[in-house]
């Protein structure tokens, strides 16, 4: 009973996640291709986003309850799925040590520049394997838990930042060439939409498949969608579509003009609460298919929890290597992620649906 | 084994005690009579009254713990009915239960097998009744022993409301609870509990409104605590609570019956223990701490509000030093521009850094909160008072503290009181160390993965098997009526619903 | 030097996890452990001495570098 997501719990990581790193790093990607009109490139990430959800939940619902590695043992054959499964964790591994390096570089640069970023990994990788040891149906309580002040958050952030927008900014609207649209969405999928398919397959075991947990996605998708639209739009509006290019952050340069009354002022700390809370479950999601792949891999599923430990020191060593340097950073992000997520995230999965639709007409067959 | 002849008219599951080896009662009265003297190596105050059971003329003795039972009773209603009966009985009857049916004026009668279950009730209060010839005894119940009575609560204080208390006799305590709850659903299972101590453990739970899977795992947590002694129900909630490490209780203690029946009415069990006023609620989940019965005493705008102020209360005492530490080391942008000038003109003096200044001040608090739980009555308020005002002022004076910290550990003290439950308060108290610490270190990041931290730990208890933050994680709306709002009577009492047994 | 705090602590994390481990059957979980955290270790080490870790990055780069060039190509990728 208590292993099992409840719809809400879902719908609230699939919010989480996609905006997850996408609010740090897409904004300004945005901006460089189509400046003003950013946010309608954000909504066609979206659009597009649904149509990937749509198709995840067909491999989802023909593999109920059985996560990702199993899938891959039953559909691939043993050996050639453990090698996929191995794969994947391997790749999401990469993954986790990126999103750390994103949050240590977030906070040395733009909140403590006095810290160094490895302290920044190591406090981050800690609370991890502390939370992943109690078990993800506790993430996702806490998710809950959070939900309601991460609302609250964003909306006083619109709200006291309302003084400073200037509509005008937006236009002309609709300038851009229809390749950086498809360009534009494509980033967008590629952060928020394209790794879902295996982080949320690796959890597929808990979930109880009925017509509300399809919604929980098309929900999370549609919540999320919006307020990164409102955040791009926001911070189109206040920082104008140059600023928001050259800007490493924009959306917390804009939460740094927030000044009510002279009072409160420079509370862009607290805002960035809002993104340390969404990047934390996009980890420890990213985490838990990296444990699972492993101890599903070899077989040691009910000791999963003793992995956290090797696996998060390794993740924090990596987390200093994976990006050399910035530009190393925007290169990568810029091309090979994107075949990555392409290939994990649209590829794979219609393999999968193929050969479960395969497998499922060779048994009717039988 | 025992034959209750008064289970036909109470509503109550037999005593379930632990099987020990069994001395058989012998037929010769001398022989146990020496017997018993041997076991409590004679004792002056084990009393043991030899005459003679006139309807037969055969030796007869009474023997009762002096101090535990009412002497009345055994004087008019035993002593005098049994040296007195005339009626002579047929020789092959046996004797004891002739008595037992037929002539004693008491209430509680119960027929014992072994010298074991002898000692039980002797030193439990009861009157042991020996007859010559007969290889059982009797027991009569007889318990009378001084009782601190029904006195006000000192710990749980109400404005509007009882102020009736628990005793620390268990009998005296389930009575309460009886006065409050007349429905003969109220059910009462015994235990007893501690292989030296032996004491006397109740269940007290609403058949039909308790889920019969939450009794039977009460029943059977219960059935299988090993100690040698019990004397508080604390010593029972550290061995029945679910195996986990935390410094969170996951058990509800009170010392009111109408906080005690209030939670009955809601479907969870009741654990009495004699000896001790403070009676256990499970499962106790994080919402439950942070109630007062007085949310229900006075109207719903009021305890509506209160009870928000309660949790803000909480965040506050778990977190103002943390948060003042982390801003004036981290984040001074955040403050606004004429605190910050007098913020650190008051600061400017000082030795320390922050965050030792805060432990010092915290260190300091804990102490004389300490000390001013044993201090003698007469010194305790004094003293606290003159702590608290004076070395703060002084400290201040003296350059080694600022002002601004002592406001901030008086605020956070005051409101540590803020909550009623005494455990979930210790609790804050260790936290709020580790929490300095990491605001010191990282700021408001450290503060953000503090709470973090806690939050999922306390995701990750349970209490009986339900999630500690039930209702607010899992979600369940229907329940939030009565755990942070306080929604009109006519909203929350709708009926006292019979709960189904969910897997 | 750093690379003593983490193996000191590394190892005392292992003392306490360990024994229950090996003592419930699960060895095969054991030997995982201890090569991942000796790895982990080694790699802590080499790096405090300067010698560069190999960048997993770097492999996916090379790795996928025909389908980036083709997605350049097809303009999904701008460079």
């Amino acid at each position: 009973m208590n292993e099992q997501l409840t719809p809400r719990q879902l719908m609230i990581l699939v919010a989480y996640f996609i905006i997850g790193t996408t609010i740090l790093v897409v904004p300004s990607a945005l901006a460089a291709e189509a400046k003003q009109s950013a946010w309608i490139l954000q909504l066609a990430g979206t659009g597009s986003g649904l149509m990937l959800i749509a198709l995840y939940v067909q491999v989802f619902k023909r593999n109920a309850n059985s996560n990702l590695f199993q899938i891959n043992e039953r559909l691939f054959g043993r050996w050639i799925g453990k090698g996929i499964s191995l794969t994947i964790a391997l790749l999401v591994f990469v993954f986790c040590a990126q999103v750390l390096y994103y949050i240590g570089r977030f906070v040395t640069t733009q909140i403590m520049p006095d810290t160094p970023s490895e302290a920044i990994h190591v406090l981050f990788i800690i609370t991890v394997v502390v939370g992943m040891r109690m078990g993800i149906p506790s993430i996702a309580r806490t998710a809950e838990i959070y939900f309601p002040w991460v609302l609250l958050l964003f909306i006083f952030f619109i709200l006291f930042i309302m003084p400073d927008i200037r509509v005008n900014q937006l236009l002309p609207a609709g300038e851009f060439e229809s390749m950086s649209l498809v360009r534009g969405a494509l980033q967008v999928m590629s952060y928020s939409f394209l790794p879902m398919f295996v982080t949320f397959a690796s959890l597929n075991a808990a979930y109880d498949w009925r017509s509300s947990m399809a919604k929980a996605f098309v929900y999370g998708t549609l919540l999320s969608g919006v307020m990164l639209t409102v955040l791009v739009m926001v911070s189109t509006m206040v920082l104008g579509p140059d600023n928001t290019t050259t800007q490493l952050y924009p959306t917390y340069v804009v939460a740094r003009k927030i000044n009510v009354g002279n009072f409160l002022q420079r509370v862009e700390v607290i805002v960035a609460f809002l993104w340390f809370i969404l990047i934390f479950i996009k980890l420890i999601l990213y985490f838990d298919v990296v444990i699972m792949g492993i101890a599903e891999t070899f077989r040691i599923t009910k000791h999963a929890k003793t992995l956290t430990v090797p696996v998060g020191l390794l993740i924090a060593i990596f987390s200093a290597v994976v990006y050399p340097d910035y530009v190393y950073q925007q290169e990568w992000d810029n091309t090979t992620w994107v075949a990555v997520a392409l290939l994990i995230g649209l590829a794979y999965p219609i393999a999968l649906l193929f050969l479960s639709l395969f497998r499922k007409r060779k048994a009717a067959a039988k | 084994m025992g034959t209750h002849a008064s289970d036909a008219m109470h509503d109550k599951q037999p005593v379930i005690t632990e099987p020990s080896p069994q001395t058989p009662i012998a037929a010769q009265l001398p022989d146990n009579l020496r017997c018993i003297r041997d076991r409590v190596g004679h004792s002056a105050d084990i009393i043991i009254r030899e005459s003679s059971f006139a309807a037969l003329g055969k030796p007869m003795a009474v023997v009762y713990t002096d101090g535990l039972v009412d002497v009345t009773v055994i004087n008019d209603f035993i002593m005098r009915t049994l040296l007195t009966a005339s009626a002579p009985l047929d020789g092959d009857q046996d004797p004891i239960a002739v008595v037992a049916a037929t002539m004693l004026a008491v209430g509680e009668i119960s027929v014992l097998t072994n010298m074991e279950q002898v000692f039980d009730h002797v030193l439990s209060g009861d009157a042991a009744i020996f007859i010559g010839g007969s290889t059982s005894a009797l027991s009569a119940g007889t318990k009378g022993w001084k009782d601190r009575g029904v006195s006000e609560t000192s710990v749980e204080t109400v404005v509007r409301g009882p102020r009736e208390a628990f005793s620390e006799s268990i009998r005296t305590n389930t009575a309460l609870i009886r006065r409050k709850i007349k429905d003969p659903n109220l059910w009462l299972e015994s235990f007893k509990i501690g292989d030296v101590t032996k004491t006397d453990v109740a269940m007290m739970y609403l058949r039909g409104v308790a889920k019969d899977s939450l009794v039977a795992e009460a029943r059977s947590r219960l059935l299988k605590i090993k100690i040698d002694g019990i004397f508080e129900s604390s010593n029972i909630e550290e061995m029945i609570q679910d195996q986990q490490l935390t410094i969170f209780p996951t058990l509800y203690n009170s010392e009111r019956p109408d906080v005690i029946a209030m939670e009955l009415t809601k479907g969870k069990i009741a654990i009495l223990v004699d000896g001790t006023p403070f009676v256990l609620v499970a499962p106790a989940l994080f919402a439950t701490f942070l109630k007062a019965s007085e949310d229900y005493y006075h109207r719903f705008d009021i305890s509506t509000l209160l009870r928000i102020l309660r949790y803000a209360g909480f965040v506050v005492a778990l977190s103002a030093p943390s948060l003042y530490v982390a801003i004036t080391t981290f984040h001074q942008e955040m403050i606004p521009t004429q605190l910050l000038i007098s913020l650190s003109a008051q600061r400017e003096g000082i030795p320390f850094p922050a965050f030792v200044e805060a432990l010092i001040m915290e260190g300091t608090f804990e102490v004389l909160r300490e000390a001013a739980l044993r201090m003698p009555r007469s010194i305790g308020s004094a003293l606290s008072f003159v702590g608290t005002l004076v070395i703060g002022q002084a400290a201040v004076e003296a350059g080694i503290i600022s002002a601004a910290m002592v406001i901030v550990v008086a605020i956070t003290a005051i409101c540590s009181f803020v909550f009623p439950s005494y455990d979930l308060s210790n609790a804050i108290r260790i936290l709020r160390f580790p929490l300095m610490a990491l605001a010191a270190s990282f700021g408001l990041i450290g503060i953000f993965i503090g709470t973090l931290l806690i939050i999922m730990h306390l995701n990750s208890l349970q209490s009986f098997g339900i999630p500690y933050l039930s209702p607010f994680a899992p979600l369940e709306l229907a329940k939030q009526k009565d755990a942070f709002l306080r929604l009109p009577f006519r909203k929350l009492f709708n009926r006292i619903r019979v709960m189904k047994d969910r897997a | 030097m750093a690379a003593v705090i983490v193996l000191l602590l590394t190892v005392s994390i292992a003392a306490l996890e360990l024994p229950r481990l090996w003592t419930g059957g699960a060895k095969k979980a054991v030997l995982l452990y201890v090569c991942m955290m000796a790895a982990g270790n080694v790699a802590f080490a080499a790096r405090s001495f300067g010698y560069a870790l190999p960048n997993p990055s770097d492999w996916m780069r090379v790795g996928l570098a025909p389908m980036t060039e083709a997605l350049t190509r097809l303009g999904l990728i701008a460079s």
